[in-house]
């Protein structure tokens, strides 16, 4: 149906069909100030901790997360012909930071952090990315650590198709202190690289000593709404969230811009309704 | 009248239901916990304990008749409630949270590790979705505990998986303040709560205390950054938030400090 004028927004909000759900998630121990950490496996309400992602050797449609996958904030897909929108945004937590709502389009675990070679991701071309924009315009790629690698400096590229099916690259200097388990760490694109259709494999040089557990998320940032102070939230209604798009199927999920070294707990409202 | 548009949205507020709030402070326990309101003097006046656990009484399901609720009117024919404003002040800093509560008993022990079991189980949350998607577990303490560490347990019955879950809540070795709510994670894999089982302590607290377990789900948060100031949600911002037909709307507390401060303020609930 589309949404053209504040009657069919408000038409939306009194509809039945408005879905509203406050996910409650415990702390997290984090990595530090101004770094990503995720809420994913982080135990809670609505929803309750995911399980890690398939390896990236498995070669599953699981790959590609949905709003049926334990972990996900539950969320109904709105019905043929209308679009869900995400109306109103609140958090409020124990510790300062920001919440970032996202739709997880695609995870793995499984790389290994104590090898040199290419981890290739099998059939990786099997499985682009499905939700939005399918050639994967706007999608983010995210490191996340299931397990601490080693205390090695090391080069970590991410090679993988972009939206016009070229092969390019993104890497990240991992540090000579590991990664918090939990933590999500950006994979900057090159210049002119506008999103990630699929990844291809993960590379480092060197190895950073230790196995540990790390795995690729793609995700499209949906809104994310700010703690600023501790214990008091903020509430993001549709003019500042932009009444923004929530794809069918998305699997809705949080991490959080960390302040300190834990995320705090925390209770984040979302009120989303049919177009 | 459906509210579909400016035009009906715009009527329906000129005949909303307004509700003016005050409630005196409480002693809290402090940054980062939970207050409950509802036996707070004020308006709307103070509750009275729920029923015990020990009891299977309809009033384990509160409603808008109940005494602590906001006398809300319900909406008439196929119409909804909306919540249209709500417009607060606080004495100190914090988050007001407008729930509607559930399902509620009160008497649990603490001071006995066997289990005590929830004999209005046979009385499972009724407004909204009754399978008990998006309903929230809290403890409610009336009585303070005593000041030993212990693992509560809290069994439930999660009627979208179709299985019992378990909940724990870790009590820490100094007793909770009386009036203060603690949120319980529920168990991993739970999608729904729709009643509680029953409730066991790992060891005794030393005190019985008196602990009662609340059910509810969240209508809307109102964040007061600002001591002695305002803070005012419109329609946009509550998102036109749906209240449930006997709604039991209350409030709790996310405390700055060890008071809740003075609570003023309105509410406007419109019908469409």
């Amino acid at each position: 149906m589309g949404y053209t004028t504040i009657d069919d927004y408000i038409e939306a909000l009194c509809a039945s069909t408005a879905q509203y759900v406050r996910a409650t998630k415990v702390s997290q121990t984090a990595e530090g100030a101004g770094l990503f950490h995720s809420l994913w496996m982080a135990a809670g309400n609505y929803p309750s901790a995911g399980a890690t992602p398939p390896a990236f050797t498995a070669d599953t449609t699981l790959l590609r997360p949905t709003n049926v996958v334990l972990g996900s904030i539950p969320f109904t897909n709105p019905a043929g012909g209308t679009e869900a929108r995400l109306a109103s945004l609140e958090a409020c937590g124990v510790t300062v930071g920001r919440v970032i709502l996202y739709d997880r389009v695609w995870h793995c675990s499984g790389f290994a952090g104590n090898t040199a070679s290419t981890q290739t991701i099998t059939n990786a071309v099997n499985w682009p990315v499905n939700r939005g924009t399918a050639n994967g315009v706007g999608v983010e790629p995210f490191l996340e650590f299931y397990g601490a690698i080693g205390v090695t400096g090391s080069t970590i590229t991410l090679s993988f198709k972009d939206p016009a099916d070229a092969t390019v690259s993104a890497t990240y200097t991992h540090p000579t202190n590991p990664e918090s388990v939990g933590q999500m760490v950006p994979m900057l694109l090159p210049s002119g690289c506008t999103g990630v259709k699929y990844p291809i494999s993960i590379t480092l040089a060197p190895s950073s000593g230790t196995l540990g557990d790390f795995g690729i998320t793609l995700m499209r940032r949906i809104a994310s709404v700010p703690i600023q102070l501790a214990n008091v939230g903020d509430n993001f209604d549709l003019g500042k969230l932009g009444f923004p798009k929530v794809e069918s199927s998305a699997c809705l999920a949080l991490m959080v811009l960390c302040s300190t070294t834990s995320t705090g707990f925390m209770m984040v409202n979302t009120a989303i309704c049919e177009t | 009248m459906a509210i579909t548009s400016q035009a009906t949205l715009k009527s329906a507020i000129e005949y909303a239901q307004k509700f003016a709030i005050d409630k005196a402070s409480a002693t809290a326990e402090g940054a980062s916990t939970w207050h409950s309101l509802w036996n707070v003097a004020g308006s709307p006046g103070a509750g009275i304990n729920p029923p015990t656990y020990a009891a299977d009484s309809a009033l384990m399901i509160p409603t808008r008749l109940t005494l602590g609720a906001f006398p809300i009117q319900n909406a008439g024919g196929s119409d909804s409630l909306r919540l249209t404003r709500a417009d607060f002040f606080k004495v100190s800093t914090g988050s007001l949270i407008i729930y509607d509560r559930l399902w509620h008993c009160s008497l649990l022990v603490t001071n006995i590790i066997t289990t005590q079991t929830i004999v209005g189980s046979g009385r499972p949350i009724n407004r909204g979705n009754a399978n008990g998607k998006g309903v929230e577990l809290w403890l409610e303490v009336y009585t303070a505990p005593g000041a030993t560490g212990a693992t509560w347990t809290i069994n439930f019955q999660d009627a979208q998986t179709g299985g019992v879950s378990a909940a724990t809540y870790v009590h820490p070795a100094n007793a909770e303040t009386a009036g203060q709510m603690m949120p319980v994670t529920m168990g991993y894999g739970t999608l729904s709560c729709q009643y509680p089982i029953d409730f066991t302590c790992n060891i005794s607290s030393t005190a019985a205390g008196n602990i009662g377990i609340t059910l509810l789900r969240p209508i809307v948060t109102i964040p007061l950054e600002y001591a002695n100031d305002y803070r005012e949600l419109g329609w946009v911002q509550t998102a036109l938030h749906k209240i449930e037909p006997n709604a039991c709307l209350a409030m709790m507390v996310q405390c700055t400090a060890t008071s809740t401060g003075i609570v003023r303020g309105e509410i406007e609930i419109c019908e469409g």
